[in-house]
Formats: C-alpha cells, structure tokens, sequence
C-alpha cells in the first residue's frame, strides 16, 4: 500500500523536478506553475503522514512564494535550495526512507537554516557543524581577503576598472555565501555589507574615492580578524566570539551617501533664475543658524523665495546631474565590432525563418512524430531567444537621448518666453543603437517645434483657463514589436486652417482638392512647411519637418498625428524594434512573389463588381464600405502577370501611407510571416518602390514592397498617362 | 632580344598588363574571356526574381548563399538574339569595381569553356568598329589556337548608372 503511494508521490515530484529546472530568478510564470504543483503534491504527502517530507515540501513552498515577492535576499541561493529540497524528496521517495538519503537531508538543512526564517524547520535529525567544511572555508576566505588586499590597490590607482572592481566584488560575495551556508552569520553579515557598497560602485552609483578604499580595507582587516577568531574557536569548541560591526556600518552609511559633487540646488535654481544670489546667500545664512540644518530646499519654499514645483524641478534635475547615467558601465563588457554584431543579427534572424520553416514542411508535420515535435519546440524557443539576445546586443536604452532634451527644451523654453515642463517616461526603453543616432535629429526638430509652436504663451495660457506652465511629454515603450516614441503637448494643436491656407499657398494643395482632417494634419510634413507666422530662429529655419518624415520613413517607420485644438498634440513615432527584420504579407503578382510590410496593411477584401467604378482619366476606384480608393494595379507597374486581370477575380489590399489609402490589387495572398530584409545594393538603390529584397521559404529572392514609393510611382504613372492622353 | 622583338614589346607595353590566366565562355557563338581574378565563382543556372522598371538584360536578383546580387543577360546586354536557358547556361558570379563601390554580380553566359593563359604578345588592342559597336569594355582581343577571344573588362560593361536606369513602364 505505502509502496503504491510512494511511486506516486515519485512521479509527482518528477514533475517537480521539470518545473524546477525550468525556473529563473525573476520568471513569475515558472514559479507559478512550480508553485502549483507542490499545492498538488500536498494532499499526497498528507496522505502518507510523513511529517518531515511535509516539512520539506512546506518549506519549498515558502522559498517558492518569497522568490516570487522578491523577499528573499539571495535569489539564487533561494533557487538553488528548492532544486535541492525536489532532489531530496525525490531521492526520499525513491529510496523509501530517510536514511539512504542523510547526506542529502544534511546538505539541504544547512541551506534551509541560511536562507529561511529560522525555525520554520524541526528538524527530524540534528545538525552538526562540519569542523572540515569549516576548516575549508577558512582556508578559502583567507585566500580571498589576501587577493582582495591586493587589488584594492590597484583599483585605488584605476578608479575606473570595472574589472578590478568586479574583481573585489566577486571574493566577497563567495564568502558571504560559503559564510551563510555554515551559518556564520556575523562574517556573512559583515561581507553581505561591504558587497552592497561594491555593488553600488559597480552599477555607477558610487564612485571610488580613497575613503571608500580605506573603509573596505578595513573591513577586510574585520573579517580576519573574525577569521582568526573561527579558527581558534573551532580549535577550542567554544562558541565564536561577537564582533562589534557597528562601526563598519556606519563607515558604510557614510561613503554610501550620495555623491555630492553635482551641482548644489542653489545653484540649479540660480541657473533656472529662479533664485537670486543674494536671496541664495540669505536662505543659507538660515540653514547655518539652525540647529538641525533644515534642507535648502525647504528653507526656500517657506520664505516664499520659490514656488515648491520649482524646487521639485530643480532637485529632479540636481538627482538627474548626480545620478550616473543608466547605462553608464554596469557590467563587464566586451567591445565587439558593430559589423560582427549586425552579421550575427542577420544570420539569427534567417535562423529564425527557417526553422519555423522546417517546422511547417508538411512532410515534417505528416511525421506527427511527439519527439520530433517536442524538440522542434525546444528549437524554436532557443532560436527565439538566441535571436533576442542577438537583437539586444545592439539595444541601447533611449534616455541618454531623451536627457538631451532637458537642456534643449529649457534652453528653448527661455529663449521663446514660455514656461515649459518636461517629463520624460521610458527612459529604460531599449532601442536599437543604430537607430538612436538616426532619430536624434528629427526628436530635436520635433521637441523644438512643440516649443516653438506647439505651446502658447503663459499669458495666452492664462487666457484659455490653462495651467500657465506648459508641459511637454516625452515617452517611450514598446508595443506590439515596435519602439513608440511619443512626444506630446498640452497647447494649441494644429491649426488646420492656417496649415490649409498655407499649403494652399504653396501650391501643395490644389484649390479644388478636398482633404480630410488627418491629411490636412500631415501636411506639416511636406517639404518647405514652416506653420508658424514669423520665420523664428528656432524651427523656422528651411529644414521643416519633412526631414522627420522622411528619415522616419527611411526607419520603415510611421508617425501619427493626434492633435485636438486648443488642447494638445501629440506626434507618435512608431519604429520598428530592429532594422533587420520585419513584418511582411507575401503576396502574389503573376509568377513574382512580393512582400507587403504589415504595417501599412489595413485589411484586405475581394471585390464584387458593384464596387468597382471606373473615372474617366482619374482611373479606377474600388468601394471600401463608404470609402473611394484609388485601385493600383501591380501587376501593370511591375508589368507582370495579367495586366487587364479583372479586380473581382484579384485581391484588393487596403494599404495606407501618411493617411492616404489604396486599394492595391494582387493574385493572392500567401502567407505572413517574418522576413529579412536585405539590401538589393546600391546598383538598384534609386528603383521607387522597393524597400529591398529578401530570401524566402524556397531560397529564391523576393522584393519587398516601399508603399511611400509605391504611391508616388502610381502618381508619376497617372500623370505620364495624362499627358499622353492630352497630347 | 632582338631590337625588333624589343619594339613589339614597347608597343603592347599597356597590353602586357593585361596577360594573365582567363576564363572564357561563348556566347552565340563567339568566344569571350573574363580576367580569372574578377571571377568568383561559376554556378548553374537558377530561380531569378524579376526586378521591375529595370532594362531588359538585366535579369533580376539572386539568392547566392544569403546575399542579394543582381544578374544581367551578356546575350542582350550585347544586343545578340536571346536564348532560351538550357543545361550549359552559367552564371558567372564577378567582382566588379564601379563608381559606387564594389559590385558583386551574376553574369549570364551561354557556356563556360577553360581557363587559358593569354600572353602580352597575344593581345591586340581593340579595334575600332567606329559608333556602330561600344568597343569601350573590351581589354582588348587574344588571338589563340586559330581562333580569337574577346577580353572583356566587366568594370566597365556595366556602370552602376547602367543598371539603375529607370525605365518607366509603357515607355
């Protein structure tokens, strides 16, 4: 009977087993399934009445639900106690009894009793500190310090190695670990401390200053003499003496205050001339007179002398000069050149593709082998995750260029008499390094243009019920497989009348031609468009806003506009996530194979014959629903397949470029799917309409398919045929 | 060396550089030669993808190993008859140097024959056929085994500017 149960209890942890090799510190999903199956193991346990292996599973659960709070202090301790605490238990139920398994129970107790609140476990047998593994870490530990002695050193002369800082950091985590493990917990306690500083130095909150050098030495001279101390202990039996640590922690709290060679608030404030000197001088007189030296900031704000808003504004920007940028060197890094790592793309992103190409060959499927498919499975996850550690070796977080901004928009904002706030979210957002430099440019054009033109005057602000102070947001995050970057105000809109007039002025728009307001609003990206009155120094200068336009377009991107009058605009720059890969629709044209980026697809139809209406000299038309879309043949442009080929026995795909649609007609649709895109080179750079080529599924080229280039050809197309007509 | 043969050797100075190992092929019918360290690689004929509002010789893109390279019809960029592709069809995979840069491409030729040594006595300069015939992309002529081979300089048989030249369709 029990040996029934048992098996069963052993096939239930095997599935324990699987879940917990799947587990990552940080990967909810796999804790919770992991967490799941020990709820379903409970009752089996409960039936055995094995108390301690109840414990055990108790426990695991615990360490479980801490990993998944982030509760724990040492998450991969946490991880590699459950993996031990499932061995246990497995090996238990396997073998029938405790005793076969000692060595293990052993092991895992000692990693239980570090990690966990102590007793949360009874023990059902003693533990006995291991005088050699003791003697061992001795041994180790003394190594450590010796080596750490010596490199301290050296990082004292090289402030800025990472690796020497690395290469301190290391020996005291290890010690910390061996330490808690054996219980040792002053030791622990004291190197989890000086790893904490090491850590901050390491990610860039921290610079090394010779005080910071003094202070770890110190804390090395400690932990010898705590080592000492051990050993003489473990020599004698006699319980380890108690250290004082509070002074190496408060030597800690004091090299880990912020560094304080930013510039001080007085002095941003005066910068923002928000303060004046003597008024600055005053307030610090206060500060000097009190007893408890209040913050500036507060002195400030209760005399009056600056609003709190201001005072925010200038401690955001005195945090943002102090703080090290984000991706100021965190980890070890290797320099590898850019061209190597683009290959490497490339290459993963085929990789990608063909997999999921033999994945999908029918002969494969026709296997309906379980095997074949499971490890087709583990292929595919491991190409998708090579491909997306591939992609973000060449990510960058976009806030060193949204930081930028804050100097510009300030800049601007005094130079134009508008008082201006600027918030920037998703500064974290990665974005592909080649791209960053790319839009750096048009984020200027576009933050300057908001100034300028976008926001009112605080007295105009006033007039309209406005907050006198405007604001401007910058955000970036990442949507569906694109990097949105946005850039939003809360002033006047677009004026689409004076875009209207003005574009009518130069000729953009014809007198006659009807445009919706979305086509009124992407007028600001023609070339020669300035909306603003009076030429002012600041965005009035030729280069309008088509540069944006166009090197959006030049990303494979798309901006939208959303603006609402008297309230706001915001522009969203939609990229994608790499320039290597995209999203396509393969489409059929006569025997040619093209690919549809799926970006500009909105849906595709076949029309019946009421739809399609013919214009004398304006061409033909297909009805969308209510809509009249000017039908383009590709078949004609490319001048392949059947080119008189009836719509009603063709496909239409309703594309859109700048909020302008067409009903662009093919054979058919083949599929959709990812697509590399490769350079057609230079020799073919100049063909409009073509955004380059790409290997598909049988090896052979196909095109992909440009639709701002498309829409112009189609253009070029009309009017050639026009004049032919007239003449 | 005889001062005669010293003579003939001043004279074909500019055409000595041109002595080297060729590859040779024909097509319809006359007998080219293509500098051996311009070439590649030979392959057998395959899938072309058409690329559109381009002239008619050249053919499209290729698939060589992951990379896109255009291939052009020698037969029609010389104005000769076309030819239905057959088993001896080659393309000729080439390094050529143009104003954009390198260039590599596929050549259509109708059948590779051997690489030949041609030496600097052997070579003629190109003669004139006055505005009838473009004479600028011939090194110069190789006379050998009772025939002649046409060495081609195929930087300049295609310009980069040849390539793109945008042809509307329907003109």
């Amino acid at each position: 009977m029990r040996q029934a149960e048992l098996a069963d209890v052993a096939a239930g942890l095997e599935h324990l087993a699987l879940k917990v090799v799947m587990l990552d510190e940080g990967d909810v999903a796999a804790l919770g399934a992991f967490l799941a199956e020990i709820d379903r193991l409970k009752p089996l346990f409960d039936s055995l009445g094995e108390e301690s292996a109840l414990l055990v599973l108790e426990h695991l659960e615990r360490v479980g639900n801490g990993l998944v709070l982030r509760e724990l202090d040492n998450a991969v301790a946490g991880l590699e106690m459950l993996n031990q605490g499932v061995t246990l238990l497995l090996d238990w139920a396997r073998a029938g009894d405790w005793v076969a398994v000692r060595p293990a129970w052993d092991s895992f107790q000692r990693l239980a009793s570090a990690d966990a609140p102590p007793a949360s476990l009874s023990p059902p047998l003693d533990f006995v500190n291991d005088p050699e593994l003791v003697g061992g870490f001795l041994l180790e530990a003394q190594e450590h310090l010796e080596g750490i002695e010596t490199r301290l050193v050296f990082l004292e002369q090289n402030p800025e190695d990472l690796e020497a800082i690395n290469a301190i950091f290391r020996p005291f985590h290890t010690i910390k670990g061996v330490a808690g493990f054996l219980q040792l917990t002053q030791i622990q306690e004291a190197s989890h401390e000086v790893e904490s500083v090491l850590d901050q130095v390491r990610s860039g909150h921290l610079i090394v200053s010779p005080d910071l050098v003094n202070l770890v030495l110190a804390a090395v001279d400690l932990l010898k003499e705590m080592l000492a101390d051990l050993r003489e202990a473990l020599a004698q039996g006699r319980p380890v003496t108690l250290f004082d640590l509070g002074p190496l922690k408060a030597g800690i709290a004091q090299v880990a205050q912020p560094a304080t060679d930013g510039p001080r608030l007085g002095e941003i404030l005066m910068d923002r001339g928000e303060l004046e000197a003597e008024e600055l001088e005053e307030a610090l007189e206060i500060q000097r007179a009190q007893e408890q030296p209040r913050p500036l900031g507060e002195i400030l704000v209760e005399d009056g002398r600056v609003p709190p808003q201001k005072v925010a504004q200038a401690l955001v920007q005195q945090l943002g000069k102090t703080r090290p940028a984000s991706e100021g060197p965190a980890a070890e890094t290797v320099k590898v050149d850019l061209a190597k790592v683009d290959n490497l793309v490339d290459l993963m992103g085929e990789l990608v593709i063909v997999q999921s190409q033999v994945r999908q060959n029918p002969q494969i499927l026709a296997l309906a082998d379980q095997k074949l498919t499971r490890d087709l499975g583990q292929m595919a996850r491991i190409t998708s995750e090579l491909q997306k550690i591939s992609m973000s070796m060449r990510m960058i977080p976009i806030g060193a260029t949204f930081r930028k901004m804050v100097r510009l928009v300030r800049d601007l904002s005094q130079k134009v008499k508008k008082s201006v706030a600027l918030h920037l979210e998703g500064e974290d957002t990665e974005i592909d390094r080649n791209m960053v430099e790319t839009i750096y440019d048009p984020l200027v054009h576009l933050v300057r243009n908001a100034v300028d033109h976008g926001l009112e005057t605080p007295e105009e602000r006033r007039a309209a019920g406005k907050n006198p102070e405007g604001s401007l947001w910058l955000r970036a995050y990442h949507k569906g497989g694109n990097i949105i970057i946005e850039i939003e105000d809360d002033g006047r809109g677009l004026d689409r009348e004076a875009i209207l007039a003005k574009a009518r002025g130069r000729g953009l728009v014809a007198d006659g031609d009807q445009l919706s307001a979305a086509q009124v609003d992407y007028l600001i990206f023609q070339p020669g468009f300035s909306t603003a009155p009076e030429v002012t120094d600041i965005s009035g200068r030729g280069v309008g806003l088509d540069v944006v336009g166009q090197t959006v377009e030049r990303l494979r991107g798309k901006i939208e506009i959303s603006s609402h009058p008297g309230e706001g605009c915001r522009l969203t720059l939609r990229l994608p996530l790499t320039l290597a890969i995209i999203d396509g629709m393969v489409v059929k044209v006569g025997e040619e194979r093209y690919v549809l980026p799926t970006v500009g697809v909105r849906e595709t139809l076949r029309p019946s014959g009421d739809d399609y209406f013919t214009v004398s000299g304006k061409g033909e038309l297909i009805r969308v629903r209510d809509r009249l879309l000017p039908l383009v043949r590709l078949h004609r442009l490319f001048e392949v397949g059947e080119a008189d080929i009836s719509p009603t026995a063709a496909l239409v795909m309703v594309v859109e470029h700048e909020g302008e649609q067409r009903a662009l007609l093919v054979d058919e649709i083949l599929g959709k799917q990812e697509v590399v895109i490769k350079s057609l080179g230079h020799v073919f750079q100049k063909l409009s309409g073509l955004a380059g080529g790409t290997i598909l599924g049988d090896g052979r080229v196909g095109l992909i398919l440009d639709l701002a280039g498309l829409m112009e050809l189609e253009k070029g197309n009309a009017r050639e045929h026009t004049r032919r007509m007239m003449t | 060396m005889t001062q005669a043969a010293q003579r003939i050797n001043q004279s074909g100075f500019a055409l000595k550089e041109r002595e080297g190992k060729y590859l040779t092929f024909t097509l319809a019918g006359e007998d080219y030669g293509l500098e051996i360290l311009k070439v590649r690689e030979i392959i057998g004929m395959m899938d072309i993808t058409g690329i559109p509002q381009t002239p008619d010789f050249v053919k499209g893109v290729i698939n060589l190993r992951g990379r896109v390279i255009p291939v052009i019809d020698l037969r029609l960029k010389f104005g000769l008859p076309p030819m239905e592709y057959g088993e001896r069809t080659c393309i000729i995979v080439v390094d050529a140097a143009g104003p954009g840069g390198a260039l590599q491409m596929g050549v259509v030729v109708d059948a590779v024959s051997e690489v030949m040594n041609v030496s600097g006595e052997d070579i003629e300069p190109p003669p004139s056929f006055g505005a009838r015939i473009r004479t600028a992309y011939i090194l110069g002529i190789a006379k050998a085994r009772g025939g002649i081979k046409i060495l081609l300089d195929i930087d300049r048989v295609l310009t980069a500017e040849e390539l793109a030249v945008m042809e509307l369709p329907g003109s």
